[in-house]
């Protein structure tokens, strides 16, 4: 019975040095945010609007219930009119609305046909943390 | 090797040597003091449910009444259970309400004091390990590792973190104990600029002030990792106890509650007047022989 007693005690000591041991497995240290090269700041009109024109209006158009993204009203109703408004979370980007649909962290990711390419998710990203400007 | 793996079955075996010897009991009163483990285990009698509290950090201006001492602000909290396999060994689980951390431990106690000093001190071997439940956050897509050079994404692994202790304390007679325990924490995702591994070297003590009640304190040195303005961790408190509860109310530098964070993290300035209010709570749940 006590040399029962002892293998258990041995096994489990033996687990918390394997555990200890397993601890090693990652050496990481991060993450490490590197400024990216300064470069022009994202227009509405010039960058996102053309993308909404690429990939969104067909559904969200003037006849789609939420949200209308022609060139029009795109920009207010992301930011004032849209059934969800504001879309944009300037305050902390990533959590935005809008990303979130794109990423289909929130539903289904967006645009149904086919998610949008990560450089073009950026891109509205960028445009956000930029401070979302109608420029 | 040969020596590492002789000394490690020495210290296991230990306890059935000195089984005549009649050992020295309540060095402390609880299995933990404040933040740290102690010397105490699990009573073989019954499963310990333990409560650990830690209000809101405040200043000593006027954020500690506009906050009332902190009450008003997050807290922090940590249910736990440690379950007795014999008297020598324990092991535990817990949950705390930061980063969803949820943590697995382990106790052994291969040497104790004896009354007649053929063994003047107690040794703990401890070790726990955490897993961060919350999810991570997103980073942004110029997020590299520490080399700069490879892009940074989360892994499962990352998750994980490990603290390993051995502790050494004498009780030098009824009013006052002390203990001494070197600590390694090892976290497998630190913040730039941290090493992943941290050793510090806890003291901690209680000093008895009535039959039921006793003053206690912990201080934490590290070795690496330090904190900022030398800020070590730091708590005094007063605690009192039943047969099956323990209270321990405490003034401390930091909120957080694992070891892991307490012992790497940076604790609150108390230099610059910053400190937290916390309780900690333990009920043993004796069962019907």
């Amino acid at each position: 019975m006590k040399t029962t007693r002892v293998i258990f005690q041995l096994f489990l000591c033996t687990t918390a040095v394997a555990t200890l041991a397993w601890s090693s497995c990652r050496k990481d240290t991060g993450p490490l945010v590197i400024p990216l090269p300064v470069t022009a700041p994202v227009s509405f009109q010039n960058d996102i609007q053309p993308l909404f024109n690429s990939s969104c209006i067909s559904c969200h158009n003037a006849s789609h219930p939420y949200l209308q993204l022609d060139s029009c009203c795109s920009y207010y109703e992301l930011l004032f009119t849209g059934t969800n408004a504001p879309y944009v979370d300037t305050l902390n980007p990533p959590e935005s609305r809008i990303i979130k649909r794109m990423t289909g962290e929130i539903g289904p990711a967006m645009p149904l046909t086919g998610t949008l390419p990560q450089s073009e998710i950026d891109l509205v990203l960028r445009w956000i943390e930029e401070g979302a400007k109608n420029n | 090797m040969k020596k590492f793996t002789g000394l490690a079955v020495s210290v296991l075996f230990a306890g059935s040597l000195c089984a005549q010897d009649e050992y020295v009991s309540g060095t402390f009163r609880s299995t933990q003091l404040i933040n740290a483990q102690t010397v105490e285990m699990c009573p073989v009698g019954g499963p310990e449910f333990n409560i650990r509290h830690r209000f809101g950090v405040v200043g000593a201006d006027t954020t500690a009444y506009q906050q009332f001492l902190g009450l008003d602000l997050p807290a922090n909290i940590r249910l736990g259970f440690a379950f007795p396999i014999n008297e020598r060994l324990s092991i535990g689980i817990g949950r705390t309400k930061m980063r969803k951390f949820v943590d697995a431990e382990i106790k052994y106690i291969p040497l104790k004091q004896t009354v007649d000093n053929s063994m003047p001190v107690s040794v703990v071997l401890y070790a726990n390990c955490g897993v961060r439940g919350e999810r991570f956050p997103r980073v942004p897509s110029n997020s590299y590792y520490g080399d700069s050079l490879t892009p940074f994404e989360y892994k499962f692994e990352h998750r994980f973190s490990y603290n390993s202790e051995i502790i050494v304390a004498r009780k030098f007679n009824d009013k006052f104990s002390l203990q001494l325990a070197g600590s390694y924490v090892y976290r497998n995702l630190v913040n730039p600029g941290e090493e992943n591994g941290t050793g510090s070297v806890i003291i901690s003590g209680m000093y008895a002030t009535g039959m039921s009640s006793s003053l206690i304190f912990e201080y934490a040195y590290r070795f690496n990792n330090r904190p900022e303005g030398n800020a070590y961790p730091l708590a005094i408190g007063w605690e009192f106890g039943t047969v099956a509860h323990v209270f321990q109310l405490f003034l401390c530098s930091t909120n957080e509650i694992p070891e892991q964070e307490v012992y790497t993290g940076n604790p609150n300035n108390y230099f610059k007047g910053k400190f937290a209010i916390g309780f900690n709570i333990k009920r043993i749940m004796w069962r019907k022989n």
